[in-house]
């Protein structure tokens, strides 16, 4: 009896102004059919998980060769290992030397950046070695989309990232567009090498040699295959990751290369909005296949440039001087 | 069964509407994924709902879903560093208009 009495307070107590907007756009429901259909999508290892289409396995001709030891992701020099840190002498040092001398830090961000940071963001989205749980994004390539374990598949997964960086790099300006494109493709070959050598024990140079130049040709067409498709339709591009990352596998799941086509267009979506300053400074992360990309509306999109604006506003050391735009 | 034949037939006729890979490769999606539905055996294996998410994954890369959905700006289409790429690279695919030497040692030297 009490309860019913409070709650009876509470209704008549409500003020006039508290009427929620909601309610009147509600009752305007003939303007229903204007609105806009929101369509929902799912996140892309969600979409490759629904279809049950029985597994026909490829036949590659070839039983892949697999790593017989691992490598560290990036190097065994301090400099990448993680959490390192340069001693206040030698910071204090690097910033004079950046100040008298008036180095181009874009220029010589893009090593660090490319070179190390984008290419480990590259490399370990596919990579995996045997007797070793997968991260989640190597599940999604191997077990979910049930691409074949070996190291050329990886090589594939790594050029289709690295082509989705270049197409951010094309976006800098052209002198810095160069060098981060160059630095990350440098790095890429100089790893395939050194683990062609030491994780799968090839000792012929010969055969390395003649994997890598296979590996720069298919480097050149896939990015030709990406580009057309890119600004061609859903469907030119689904036939790219066909060839390139399936293989041309004939009893391919139609659903699994739309699943991959909606994680690259996702990543695409996020780099086209990040500004170049953040690109520029390795602010940027795969998202991984089983997160969704929602599209942002323009008033979010701002705030989030104000935000990066304000951030780099308190940039103000020598090394952390840039001329890659802010706004956009 | 008539149902799966339904969806066969209605793979089939949007694979047909593919356009023509402008550039020859060592596989074309089209012609295989042709040939794979239109055998009878292939189908008797695949279930109808399996056939059924087939069709809706191929009408939707069709639509052009994703393109719409996460739409790009000139930013990614027309990239500062060198605006004239990717209708350069049409044009030369396309066969519209083909690279003089003189354009492509520009490129191989400036880099655009």
């Amino acid at each position: 009896m009490l309860r019913l009495n409070k709650a009876n307070i509470a209704h008549s107590a409500r003020y006039l102004s508290s009427t929620p907007r909601v309610c009147f756009q509600y009752r305007n429901s003939i303007l229903d059919k204007y609105k806009q259909e929101t369509e929902q999508i799912d996140a892309p290892s969600q979409l490759a998980k629904e279809s049950s289409l029985p597994i026909i396995e490829q036949d590659l001709k070839i039983k892949p060769r697999q790593a017989r030891m691992k490598m560290p992701l990036l190097s065994d020099h301090k400099v990448e290992s993680p959490g390192y840190e340069l001693s206040g002498f030698a910071k204090t040092f690097g910033e004079l030397f950046v100040k008298i001398f008036r180095i181009d830090m874009d220029i010589t961000r893009s090593g660090s950046v490319a070179g190390s940071l984008y290419f480990a963001e590259c490399k370990k989205q596919g990579l995996f070695y045997p007797n070793e749980p997968m991260s989640e994004t190597a599940k999604f390539y191997y077990e979910t989309l049930n691409l074949p374990k070996s190291f050329s598949q990886q090589v594939q997964i790594t050029l289709l990232h690295y082509w989705i960086l270049s197409v951010r790099m094309r976006a800098l300006p052209f002198k810095y567009a160069r060098e981060y494109q160059q630095k990350l493709v440098d790095r890429i070959f100089k790893d395939l090498e050194l683990r062609m050598s030491n994780e799968l024990g090839i000792n012929s140079n010969r055969i390395i040699e003649g994997n890598l130049k296979d590996y720069h040709t298919q480097l050149l067409g896939s990015v030709l295959s990406y580009d057309e498709a890119l600004v061609s339709d859903d469907i030119t591009f689904a036939s790219a990751l066909w060839r390139n990352v399936f293989n041309g596998n004939p009893n391919v799941d139609i659903r699994h290369v739309e699943a991959l086509l909606a994680y690259v267009r996702s990543q695409l979506y996020v780099l086209n909005k990040m500004t170049d300053r953040e690109f520029g400074f390795g602010r940027f992360k795969f998202i991984p296949p089983n997160e969704v990309v929602k599209p942002i509306s323009k008033s979010q999109e701002e705030q989030m440039r104000q935000k990066v604006k304000e951030e780099f506003e308190k940039m103000t050391l020598p090394s952390q001087k840039s001329v890659l735009s802010v706004d956009e | 069964m008539s149902s799966k034949t339904e969806l066969q037939r209605m793979i089939v006729s949007l694979l047909k509407t593919l356009p023509k890979e402008r550039l020859t490769h060592y596989a074309s999606f089209k012609q295989t994924q042709l040939e794979r539905f239109q055998d009878a055996k292939v189908i008797e294996g695949i279930s109808e709902d399996d056939l059924k998410l087939q069709y809706v994954a191929l009408r939707e890369l069709v639509n052009d879903k994703y393109k719409n959905y996460y739409k790009l700006d000139d930013k990614l289409l027309r990239p500062k560093g060198n605006p004239e790429y990717y209708e350069r690279l049409l044009k030369e695919i396309k066969g519209d208009g083909k690279e003089t030497l003189l354009t492509a040692m520009r490129t191989v030297v400036f880099g655009k």
